[in-house]
């Protein structure tokens, strides 16, 4: 492409020269051959070479990253061509979905033959796949009277995935009772617990001789008895939850969904019996609920459907978002449901959350993720409380440090305190902290 | 004045040159390129608030500004779990919750506080300022109640004034020189 520079150099050696001619003065046409020069030089340079010249090279760091994660990406441009560009410049298909947090996915900068440009950018990964178009580049030449744009794809990362799966999960964990939840029932075990008066059934092995020794009478020692616990893990993708501290990060069902997922893993590997609700959404697979509900005796089956529960629950993709997520009914005072329809939308059918009662197994502990944006959470920890359960809630923040933000903020402190109030273990989960860290709080927690 | 004349004339026909034979910006379509500004649809928490305050001030309306009622719904379920519902509304509306007076005003909804006189004019010269200032202090008022209030609350890091900034500023230099 052709740009022109010198059109008034080209008027000025048509003035010049005809004024020269007419005046029959030499001096005026010799004149001329000043702008002449640029004229000539701004037409004879040719266009710098682009296509088959140049090979951009583009890098993930990290490649697969996790949600909310910052994603380094790097640009590096050879020209591997004979000459060099003096003004090449560049912008990165950055895909559409996602934003940039930290530098430009411009650049620009002249490049010599066989040298190279690099660039870094940064962006804010959530979950799902994206993909780069292509790079747009533009060089000119030296005087910038020829141009060439092109777009070619770059060499390299070309697109990436943001998920958090338990395809690893060993599955038959799942059925194997080899927990570490210590309980308060003696019994075989390693921790000691208690003497009481020896059974003639009880193992030798178990039998007290100090006290034999000093008594006369048998006694058997109870060790702390450690069994697999029945872990509920619930994961919080109602309307309410759909929301994120600015436009680039994950919203509060992403990160609830992306602990679940991390809770469950843990959960899994150390042999603890775990079935999965998510509020708020139907089962992907099989269409029922609100809640999405994947139970233990699913067996070999509930990785898979465990995946793909949490995936949906990352989006809200089989939630009926039909219901306006009227952002001052979630921020203010008013964040109640008004109408009966969002009420029982929001309790996933009734007033006391009567189906996820339901089907949390008895006894079983809940480990309910959820960025707490409303006061339905509050009536649910205070039901799962009710029918004695023990609930550990993590709770992923969501509020930028705007002024509504920081209102929404005041009003999520107390609904924690109030969790807190009824019994409930509570771990705010600051962005800055790492997931494993904050879950480690939560399942030391659960444990304990 | 012949020099001026004839600078004054070459000026002319150069800009008349570049007019009629001069290329359209060439920068323009790369330059505009939107990129890495997201394009998903996803709600911020308290937009709708933080437009309110930034954008329509005191002249929205009075009575229907969700960020007072939401601090006063803040600090009424606050109280909630020492007081009954009552006793805690009563309560913030006394004022008793802080000794901002202005904060106190704000989210009271009897006449038992009333904003200062030094507010009142301040109001009345600069409403949308006021306004702002307002709010800002309420929001820090709740926050600092909050942290005395809960076990697990901190306020965010204030930015401070002009003059604390100054001084922070002159501190990391005066450092820097030793």
């Amino acid at each position: 492409m052709r740009v022109t520079r010198f059109a008034s150099m080209r008027a000025y050696v048509l003035v010049l020269v005809a004024a020269g001619v007419a005046t029959g003065s030499v001096a005026l046409i010799l004149a001329g051959a000043v702008p002449l020069v640029f004229v000539l030089h701004g037409t004879l340079t040719t266009e710098p070479d682009v296509e088959g010249s140049v090979r951009v090279t583009r890098e993930l760091s990290p490649e697969t990253p996790l949600p909310g994660q910052p994603v380094e990406v790097t640009l590096t441009v050879d020209n591997t061509g004979g000459r060099a560009i003096p003004d090449l410049r560049l912008v990165d298909g950055v895909p559409e979905e996602l934003g940039v947090t930290d530098g430009s996915p411009r650049a620009g900068g002249a490049v010599s033959s066989g040298g190279t440009l690099t660039h870094s950018y940064t962006l804010q990964a959530d979950r799902g796949s994206y993909a780069f178009d292509g790079v747009s580049l533009r060089a000119r030449n030296s005087n910038g009277t020829r141009l060439v744009d092109a777009t070619m794809p770059a060499d390299g990362d070309r697109e990436f995935e943001c998920r958090v799966d338990i395809e690893d999960i060993p599955v038959q964990q799942t059925t194997t009772y080899t927990g570490q939840l210590p309980t308060d029932t003696g019994g075989p075990g390693v921790e000691f617990y208690a003497t009481r008066d020896h059974h003639p059934e009880d193992p030798v092995k178990r039998i007290d001789w100090r006290t034999y020794a000093k008594t006369g009478e048998l006694a058997t020692i109870d060790f702390r008895e450690q069994h697999a616990a029945h872990i509920t893990v619930l994961t919080d993708s109602r309307t309410p939850t759909h929301v994120a501290a600015d436009v680039t990060s994950p919203t509060g069902a992403t990160l609830s969904a992306y602990a679940a997922t991390i809770a469950l893993d843990v959960l899994i590997s150390e042999g603890h019996e775990v079935s999965l609700g998510a509020l708020g959404i139907a089962d992907p697979q099989t269409g029922t609920g609100p809640p999405a509900w994947v139970g233990p005796d699913e067996g070999k089956s509930f990785t898979t459907h465990a995946t793909a529960v949490c995936n949906a629950a990352a989006t809200g993709a089989t939630a009926d978002r039909s219901t306006p997520a009227d952002g001052d009914e979630t921020d203010s005072a008013t964040a109640e449901a008004s109408t009966a329809e969002e009420r029982a939308y929001m309790t996933d059918g009734g007033d006391d959350w009567g189906r996820v009662r339901s089907l949390v197994p008895t006894g079983a502990q809940v480990v309910l993720c959820t960025p707490a944006t409303d006061e339905g959470v509050v009536t649910l920890v205070e039901s799962l409380r009710a029918d004695g359960h023990e609930v550990t809630v993590l709770a992923p923040q969501t509020a930028p440090a705007t002024i509504g933000g920081r209102t929404v903020g005041l009003q999520r402190a107390v609904r924690l305190e109030r969790l807190r109030f009824l019994g409930a273990t509570v771990i705010d989960w600051d962005s800055d902290e790492r997931l494993r860290v904050a879950l480690s709080r939560i399942l030391g927690a659960g444990a304990g | 004045m012949t020099i001026l004349a004839t600078g004054g004339l070459l000026a002319l026909i150069g800009l008349a040159a570049a007019w009629a034979w001069g290329s359209p910006g060439a920068t323009g379509p790369f330059a505009e390129e939107a990129v890495g500004e997201p394009s998903r649809d996803v709600e911020v928490t308290g937009t709708k608030m933080t437009e309110r305050y930034e954008q329509q001030g005191a002249a929205a309306e009075p009575f229907g500004d969700p960020i007072p009622a939401s601090l006063r719904d803040t600090l009424v379920r606050l109280y909630q779990s020492d007081l009954d519902a009552g006793d805690a509304e009563s309560y913030v509306d006394a004022g008793e919750w802080t000794t901002d007076r202005v904060a106190a005003a704000t989210l009271t909804e009897t006449n038992a506080v009333s904003f200062p006189l030094w507010y009142r004019l301040y109001n009345w010269l600069y409403p949308d300022h006021a306004y702002r200032y307002r709010i800002r202090r309420t929001v820090r008022a709740v926050e600092a109640t909050c942290a005395a209030e809960l076990t697990h609350f901190s306020p965010p890091d204030r930015a401070g004034g002009r003059l604390q900034r100054l001084r922070t500023l002159f501190r990391t230099e005066g450092e820097a020189d030793r």
